[in-house]
């Protein structure tokens, strides 16, 4: 595996080359500091661009070409990481050795020409495709709701940090009647001009051709800088916990709680935090497995995650209602247990082990591994190899230093009314 | 050992059966880190009618027993967990059951031949007690609420809960609240015996690994046990052609509403095969409502439809059942125009030919992912009896119009089960 990156002012190349895949994944990431006003309109950007283009004027004669180019795999995505907002277009085909010759020019044309070459009349997207992905973006913003596990998070970030960045949504219903297909058009040019711009290529291909179609298609010559700083801060830890108790109607009461992390070392960032979310809620081994499933039965999931760019941690579980208080209290208690470092030397080693193996999971995936390199990139972390060399030396210690950095903030709890009813 | 190769995707498929039945699958693949192997048992939770082992009497037992069953292999005699052994090696475990099939597996990039013998070691020494029965009983219940809360999976349950009468595809692999309640450690030691007996299985290894060590290594590990086939006796029934509840309407707390249709087709009189019947009539149904198609563009046009249905299916040896999830703002409107597009099926001949002429390419994206490709084999055995690249390969190239046309007249595709999520009113 062979990784180079090229520096076009404008915007970077990265190729990772290399023979262990039978498909070429290509990611293209728009990247900005970004405000809550702005995220209906670049979700929308998101669908748009993917519904239509000039060569392709309509959803479904776009959808056939990429049946043509066989079966071409494109989709969009709008992420956040930290301050940033990342509009990005994942594209994955397979590599035409193992199907015709030429079809890789094809496949990067295609992709250029959505992004590049949109369906625009006099300066504005065209109506019936604006309208068409308009009806989409209101169902797609509705849908949080249908999906109780994501909704509990999105529903406790939003107590936590009501007008900030973290509870970041698909966009918001009373910003969709502002947009029109002109300053739709207008936010189109905008972030062609000053996004960030990062293209990865990833497979075995011929890194030279590569370079001389994205050049001569790229239309970007705006040399860019982001100022604002990438990572989240929190300011200070809340002096009583938030808890938010909701009621709809659901089968199981999904729990959810948030806690701030603050002033953090860069090795505690990148290394520490890591192995403590292993060890409190990561795999079958960790505190909260072992002790509100398998002891208590008190849920069937109960896991922690945390998110290095917002520097907070959550921890989310399904349980009955009345387990509430119970699974809370268990929660805590093995917050306490983490504080005073008791900790044993297994469960170190077994969470170090779980972190190496997903890194060596990342190695045989496409996306993961550009998404490495994009996170190499973007928060300037170390590469594979280093990071399995220093997670090596977290000890029991560092975990209990950290904790104290760690405090909880906020309880959210969305219930159903009747939960011991049987069918 | 035998040895296959796949030349066409320059990959190599070794084959092994052992005496007592076992079978063994494995792609190797030198170039990547990890090592992914699932043991799989022929039995899901479509298995609750049969002869246990050595007996002469039929049996029934509750649904969701073989997915109970799953869950009750990871407690052990001597009190180490396999999610704990596998931690401490720092491998991925875990385990899944579905309508045909339960599944255990590990994932990891060392310790290869000690993972697996402790793989074939936990799935062959059950350890049921009444009290880690009773403990299970807690945590299965979370699980099969947190279902409740998904309404794809609502939808896919009632779907198959209307269009069967009697074949137990109609119940959800979990089984309901009060089937597990029911479950005990004897019921348990009787699925077990009788299902998890060597030839009733078969392992599935793919990844960076060497063949002849992974046979050696279960060789050895079944050497002192048994060495004869079991023959395992279900009960089959018999399921009427009809559909048991045509529309069914159910009221969660969403935003938008969510439909799903089911098309119960008869299989039983066409004479095709089996894996082949299967392809077409998924070509069917993409062509009739996927992502290129007409019907598509003309619902999203008309505000039917946002994103394209999802279409999956399942199958016994009498019918096939297709269903289709979509959301949609007018149900009654786009019901009509799917029972307009299955009562009339306008074909497009060069969609046909496009889309047969790609269907290679899903087979080498499988290729990718050791994980994907295990997944893969494990369905082709499950659902075939096999699993075999060169035959699926001149299997797909012999698809031709005039059998596919032929055999679209033979459809019937006017069982039709309809199930409607809509928001509560409030």
């Amino acid at each position: 595996m062979k990784y180079s990156r090229h520096d076009f002012g404008s915007y970077k190349l990265h190729i990772i080359k290399t023979t262990k895949f039978k498909t070429v994944s290509v990611i293209v990431n728009f990247r900005r500091s970004i405000s809550k006003e702005e995220t209906t309109i670049r979700s929308f950007l998101s669908l748009i661009l993917l519904n239509s283009t000039n060569k392709y004027p309509t959803k479904r004669l776009l959808n056939i070409e990429a049946e043509k180019l066989y079966d071409l795999e494109i989709s969009p995505a709008i992420k956040r990481i930290g301050n940033h907002g990342i509009l990005s277009f994942e594209l994955n085909m397979i590599n035409e050795k193992w199907t015709e010759t030429g079809m890789y020019e094809k496949s990067l044309n295609y992709l250029l020409d959505i992004l590049f070459d949109p369906h625009v009349v006099d300066n504005k997207f065209d109506s019936k495709s604006f309208n068409l992905v308009k009806r989409d973006l209101i169902t797609k913003i509705n849908n949080i709701k249908d999906n109780k596990k994501k909704y509990a998070v999105v529903k406790m970030l939003e107590a936590m940090d009501k007008r900030g960045l973290l509870p970041y949504r698909f966009g918001y219903l009373e910003d969709v009647a502002n947009i029109n297909e002109a300053n739709l058009y207008d936010y189109y040019l905008d972030v062609i001009k000053s996004d960030v711009v990062d293209i990865f290529v990833l497979g075995n291909i011929d890194v030279n051709q590569t370079k001389k179609i994205i050049q001569q298609k790229i239309p970007l010559n705006t040399i860019k800088k982001q100022k604002r700083e990438l990572e989240i801060k929190h300011q200070d830890f809340r002096k009583r916990i938030k808890k938010i108790k909701e009621e709809e109607d659901v089968k199981q009461a999904k729990m959810v709680i948030g806690c701030k992390l603050i002033n953090l070392t860069d090795f505690e960032k990148k290394y520490v935090m890591p192995i403590f979310s292993n060890i409190f809620g990561g795999a079958g081994y960790s505190k909260l497995f072992r002790s509100v499933r398998e002891q208590k039965s008190l849920a069937y999931y109960i896991n922690s995650q945390y998110i290095y760019a917002d520097q907070i941690l959550i921890t989310s579980s399904g349980i009955n209602q009345e387990s509430f208080d119970k699974t809370l209290q268990q929660v805590r208690k093995e917050l306490q247990n983490m504080l005073k470092g008791n900790i044993t030397k297994e469960e170190v080693e077994n969470a170090k082990n779980e972190y190496i193996n997903v890194h060596q999971l990342i190695e045989d995936h496409p996306r993961a591994l550009i998404n490495t390199y994009l996170t190499m990139e973007l928060l300037e972390l170390d590469n594979i190899k280093t990071r399995i060399k220093k997670i090596k030396e977290v000890t029991i210690d560092d975990l209990k230093k950290v904790s104290k950095k760690i405090k909880m903030d906020t309880v959210y709890l969305l219930y159903g009314d009747d939960i011991n009813e049987e069918n | 050992m035998k040895k296959i190769e796949l030349k066409d995707i320059a990959e190599t498929l070794y084959y092994e059966k052992l005496n007592n039945g076992l079978e063994i699958y494995m792609v190797p693949k030198k170039n990547v880190n990890n090592v992914y192997v699932t043991y799989t048992t022929k039995y899901g939770s479509i298995h609750n009618q049969f002869v246990p082992l050595n007996e002469a009497k039929e049996v029934k037992v509750p649904n969701g027993i073989a997915h109970f069953l799953e869950h009750k292999m990871f407690e052990q005699r001597d009190g180490i967990d396999p999610m704990i052994y596998y931690a401490s090696v720092g491998a991925d475990v875990n385990a899944f059951t579905s309508y045909k099939n339960t599944s255990y597996l590990f994932c990891g990039s060392t310790h290869l031949k000690e993972n697996l013998e402790y793989l074939l070691n936990y799935v062959g020494t059950p350890h049921f007690t009444d009290e880690n029965v009773e403990k299970e009983k807690g945590i299965i219940e979370q699980e099969i609420r947190m279902y409740d809360d998904v309404y794809e999976w609502v939808l896919i349950d009632t779907i198959h809960y209307n269009a069967f009468h009697k074949h137990p595809l109609k119940y959800s692999v979990a089984g309901t609240v009060d089937d597990i309640m029911s479950i005990t450690k004897e019921q348990l030691s009787l699925c077990y015996n009788t299902f998890y007996h060597p030839s009733n299985m078969f392992l599935v290894v793919t990844g960076n690994f060497e063949p002849l060590e992974i046979i050696e290594t279960v060789k050895k590990e079944f050497a002192s046990k048994e060495q004869s086939e079991a023959l395992i006796k279900l009960v089959s029934v018999e399921e009427p052609n009809s559909i048991v509840k045509a529309m069914e309407i159910i009221q969660l707390d969403i935003k938008e509403p969510k439909l799903g249709i089911g098309v119960k087709i008869p299989i039983e009189n066409i004479d095709m095969d089996i894996h082949k019947l299967n392809i077409y009539v998924m070509l069917l149904f993409d062509l009739l409502f996927g992502p290129t198609s007409v019907f598509y563009e003309k619902m999203h046009e008309n505000d039917l439809l946002t994103s394209p249905m999802f279409i999956t299916k399942e199958f016994t040896n009498q019918h096939i059942v297709v269903s289709l999830l979509c959301e949609t703002k007018n149900n009654e409107q786009l019901l009509n125009e799917i029972k307009d597009n299955l009562n009339n099926p306008k074909i497009n001949y060069q969609d046909f030919e496009r889309k047969k002429k790609i269907l290679t390419g899903p087979e080498i994206r499988m290729y990718e992912d050791i994980q994907n490709l295990n997944r893969y084999i494990i369905n082709q055995i499950i659902s075939y009896g096999k699993f075999d690249h060169n035959m699926i390969k001149s299997l797909l190239k012999s698809l031709n119009k005039k059998e596919f046309i032929d055999l679209i007249k033979k459809l019937d595709l006017s069982q039709m089960v309809t199930v409607l999520i809509e928001p509560i009113k409030k």
